[in-house]
């Protein structure tokens, strides 16, 4: 059982790509085409266009998915609709909570989607693939590589800190085609919430020459995306980084 | 090794020793693993002039071929078993271990499966907790049907307890019923 799979944690993943105005300025066509798509499986969406090159889908199940000329996200979020009720307040639907693996994949499913749908329209140039895994916890309920990771930020004092909101970027894995990575976020203060902890850790791969992929490429470099960041993640979480 | 080709007298006992040792069901596992006796071919011992070899717990001793008049203790003491009750050996292998352990500083576990054990606990406490959360919910939404099917009987019983209305009331009666 994962750590991730344990905690309230959503997952999104991206992928960077290089800005192609050409492949951009078809973006509404493929909005279009997206829409549609969505709409036949999810039925009812938010959409949310900012500028011809930048646009956003939300499904009601809490899938959403942003496109613009540098970027395709896709992530999740728990929706909490009300209920209206006769003669009375609303009320609020019951969400039930969900395993990160488990949306991690619905995410990479639909980001995988996007990316088709794009790519129709012009060649897509990747730099980079990201997988992330945001959480807060409460002190008492963080796992113990992620306690000694802050316990080590605080060293230099020889105490626990009151308040931290740092990213940590280290290079995991260097290799001739790409370079592995992980920007580590901690946020608390205990002055203002004494026992919330927020983490975010944003695994990426770097490619050293951007590569033209197709639906299938992404997909099957995100399954392998997927297995190298969910195994750093369970090491982070289980303390096996060094700490001496 | 010691040389007690010099010394017949300690011939004799030495077989028992290995025997006995190899033996041992009330040595612990680690002392039997620990202990190795080896016994060189004869035609060897013939060569080197050494009869036996004893080599013990790599741990503790060695002891090298030297001239018997040079040993600090006598022979038989060496390859003879003590006569020793096992709760008194176990308290001396107890020791031992306790000592080696203080000197070589090896603990039980090691740094990995230590934190893997803190992991573990974590995982355990956090299911454990998952349980007892569900369990309260579950109570908190029986306490409310409770509350509710209390409420119905209180509202049942003060019904109960209005007078009846005057065309249903029996003739001499006051209202209230009985």
């Amino acid at each position: 059982m994962r750590w991730l799979d344990q905690v309230l944690a959503v997952p999104s993943v991206g992928i960077q790509i290089v800005p192609n105005f050409s492949t951009a300025s078809r973006y509404v066509s493929a909005a279009a085409t997206l829409v549609d798509e969505v709409l036949e499986k999810d039925h009812e969406i938010i959409f949310d266009a900012k500028s011809p090159f930048d646009f956003a889908i939300r499904t009601k199940a809490g899938i959403g998915a942003k496109i613009s000329a540098t970027e395709l996200v896709a992530d999740f979020s728990y929706s909490v609709l009300p209920k209206p009720e006769a003669g009375n307040l609303p009320s609020f639907i019951q969400v039930t909570r969900r395993p990160y693996t488990s949306i991690l994949d619905e995410v990479v499913g639909r980001l995988t989607h996007v990316f088709g749908t794009i790519a129709k329209f012009g060649a897509i140039k990747i730099r980079l693939f990201g997988i992330v895994a945001t959480t807060r916890m409460e002190s008492g309920s963080i796992p113990p590589g992620l306690e000694a990771l802050t316990r080590h930020l605080g060293k230099p004092w020889q105490s626990p800190l009151v308040m931290a909101k740092s990213t940590l970027l280290a290079n995991l894995d260097e290799r001739d085609d790409a370079t592995d990575r992980c920007h580590h976020t901690i946020a608390f203060d205990v002055t203002k919430e004494p026992k919330e902890t927020h983490f975010v850790l944003d695994w990426q791969r770097v490619l050293r020459e951007p590569a033209v992929l197709d639906a299938d490429g992404v997909r099957v470099a995100f399954e392998n995306c997927r297995a190298a960041a969910l195994s750093y993640f369970d090491r982070v979480g289980e303390g096996a980084l060094n700490f001496d | 090794m010691i040389d007690l080709s010099q010394n017949p007298a300690t011939v004799g006992p030495a077989p028992t020793v290995i025997e006995r040792a190899s033996e041992a069901h009330w040595a612990s596992p680690s002392e039997r693993s620990a202990t190795t006796v080896r016994v060189p071919p004869a035609e060897s011992r013939e060569q080197s002039g050494v009869p036996f070899a004893l080599v013990a717990d790599r741990a503790m001793i060695t002891v090298r071929t030297a001239d018997p008049d040079a040993l600090p203790i006598p022979s038989p003491r060496v390859v003879g078993v003590p006569k020793v009750l096992p709760r008194d050996y176990e308290a001396i292998l107890s020791e031992r271990e306790q000592l080696l352990r203080r000197k070589y500083g090896a603990p039980i576990l090691t740094r990995d499966e230590e934190r893997r054990l803190e992991f573990l606990k974590w995982q355990i406490e956090t299911v454990e907790d998952g349980q007892l959360a569900d369990g309260l919910s579950r109570l908190e939404l029986l306490l409310d049907r409770v509350d509710e099917v209390r409420q119905r009987v209180e509202e049942g019983v003060a019904k109960f307890k209005e007078p009846f209305p005057a065309a249903f009331r029996p003739r001499g009666s006051s209202g209230g019923r009985q």
